[in-house]
């Protein structure tokens, strides 16, 4: 039996959707950075001040992504307006406007206690409270694409940890990259930035594992083909992951493929791991090389969502002809086949 | 060959026993007919002025100039369950009770949602504006016009013709020369397929490249 895989190239030449997911999750993985850095920040001062440049830096990624969020949209004042028009609680679209709604105001108004420094006690009691919500816009991002049902690679299984993994990686890079870069531009002690991008740094290799270890596990999935053959599913047949396999080569083989191995996993992940070691090894230029780390791992974190949503252009296989769909209410007919 | 003693259940649209069932239209596609002339798009755009770069229809040619060359239309399958409906967050596609799949295009707010959701690629935007936003959704209204007043210039403008209300079947279905493309209630489009199934014989044979022309 044929199956015909339909490709939908034209939607995914926008670089709206990967930019308010890549934004998104950077957001709240910066606050979330932000939030325990603040907490930690109560036994040692220096963390307290990356809390306050990486919970004020969150800010203009926050509205980037809000931009792009909304750009995008055919009637952008709808989607602003989400508690009026979005009616339909069955799709994640409608309760991820709810979690968007109710995670920016936690990082705005974090950012504003730390702008203006007062109240660090309601600021703190805000960190914990809003690191739930954090996450939940994270893992958003990869449940809204997962809800898509049609799309093998977009695996409601796996996307949403992912991405949570995703966002809190390059949340601790920009926390490093913000410390590097804008440390002294608010007349904090350069000498305090060097040990906190040194934490920094050990924080993204644990971070760089479990990330490299999350897409391993992802990649190994889509290549079981767990939908199992076109023939042998006897209902759902256009529900991911039916298809997963062909998802899997496109992305590692495919047309994605120098994307996914360069971009994702090179540039992303491997090649700052590997600059860890002359980071700690050549204190001189620790904070250079840092820098440059923190940097690509943050164009990685972007690859992911730009290789995620091109990815998605492949949708589940339909099996044409139809030979194995029922008559509707008729049982199979002898001689006839079913 | 078909079996001649083999009898071929026939069911009436009103549904079995002669109870009333619910009306459901549908299209079916018999790929060992279509020859991909492409009457079906063209009938559909010049029909519903369909809008520049929006294919409501569309045939898909797998393994072109080899043997086993297929062609199968595409157009919106208004699924039973379709999954367009159930991602849209502002209720903007929604089931009629006759079971076609319409859209209201003052509701959607072009979020494109739908358009990952739907298995067939049915539902498409126009070219955005300069600065990325794109329009509101198009698609495959069945002929049915959409939630305008039946035959008004709004309805005709917006959402094409209205052949449904006029009591036609939608233009690809009417125009398509070897009937491949066939429209209807579910029940008639059943009876349909029986009975090709039938004259092309049993089993995997019904839909080997050897029935196609050789059989019936």
């Amino acid at each position: 039996m044929e199956s015909i895989v339909l490709m939908q190239t034209k939607w995914s030449q926008s670089l709206h959707v990967p930019l308010y997911l890549f934004f998104g999750g950077l957001a709240s993985g910066m606050f979330i950075v932000a939030a325990v850095a603040d907490l930690v920040g109560i036994k040692v001062p220096r963390f307290g001040r990356l809390s306050r440049v990486v919970a004020i830096a969150a800010i203009p990624i926050l509205v980037l992504a809000g931009f792009f969020l909304t750009s995008h949209l055919g009637k952008p004042e709808r989607g602003f307006a989400f508690p009026v028009f979005f009616t339909n609680y069955e799709s994640w679209m409608t309760r991820g406007g709810w979690v968007v709604g109710s995670a920016s105001p936690f990082i705005v108004a974090y950012a504003a206690l730390w702008w203006f420094g007062v109240m660090p006690g309601l600021r703190r009691t805000l960190a914990v409270i809003g690191i739930p919500f954090g996450a939940g816009l994270a893992m958003y991002t990869g449940a809204l694409l997962g809800g898509a049902g049609f799309v093998p690679l977009w695996s409601m299984k796996y996307l949403p940890i992912l991405f949570l993994n995703s966002g809190l990686t390059t949340g601790v890079a920009a926390a490093g990259f913000s410390a590097a870069l804008v440390w002294p531009w608010l007349r904090e002690p350069r000498e305090g930035a060097r040990p906190v991008i040194a934490w920094l740094s050990v924080a993204l290799i644990v971070m760089i594992g479990l990330e490299l270890f999350e897409l391993y596990s992802f990649m190994t999935y889509l290549a079981s083909e767990p939908g199992g053959k076109l023939s042998a599913a006897p209902t759902g047949l256009f529900v991911a992951p039916i298809g997963s396999r062909t998802a899997y080569e496109y992305v590692t083989q495919g047309a994605l493929a120098p994307w996914f191995w360069g971009g994702i996993i090179g540039v992303g992940l491997l090649v700052p791991l590997a600059l860890t070691l002359p980071e700690f090894l050549v204190r001189r230029w620790a904070v250079p090389i840092a820098t440059v780390k923190f940097a690509l791992v943050l164009i990685g974190g972007f690859m992911l969502r730009w290789v995620i949503v091109h990815g998605g252009d492949v949708k589940a296989p339909l099996p044409f002809p139809p030979q194995s769909w029922p008559v509707p209410g008729v049982p199979p007919i002898p001689g006839l086949g079913g | 060959m078909a079996d001649s003693k083999t009898t071929i259940p026939f069911r009436q649209a009103g549904g079995p026993q002669g109870k009333f069932a619910a009306t459901r239209m549908k299209f079916y596609i018999d790929v060992k007919r279509c020859i991909e002339c492409g009457g079906c798009e063209v009938a559909c755009k010049n029909e519903n002025n369909v809008p520049q770069g929006i294919a409501r229809i569309r045939v898909v040619t797998v393994n072109e100039g080899e043997h086993g060359e297929t062609n199968v239309a595409v157009p919106c399958m208004h699924c039973s369950k379709a999954p367009c409906v159930a991602v849209c967050p502002v209720d903007a596609l929604y089931h009629r009770p006759d079971g076609i799949v319409s859209l209201n295009k003052e509701t959607c707010i072009g979020c494109g949602y739908c358009l990952y959701a739907c298995p067939f690629g049915a539902p498409q935007f126009p070219k955005g504006s300069p600065f990325g936003a794109r329009g509101v959704m198009d698609k495959c209204t069945y002929c049915a016009g959409g939630p305008e007043v039946p035959f008004s210039e709004r309805e005709r403008r917006m959402y094409g013709s209205n052949r449904i209300a006029e009591g036609k079947l939608p233009m690809c279905a009417s125009v398509c020369a070897t009937k491949a493309l066939i429209a209807g209630d579910a029940e008639e489009v059943a009876n349909v397929v029986r009975m090709r199934m039938a004259a092309r014989g049993s089993g995997g044979g019904a839909w080997g490249w050897e029935q196609a022309y050789g059989g019936r």
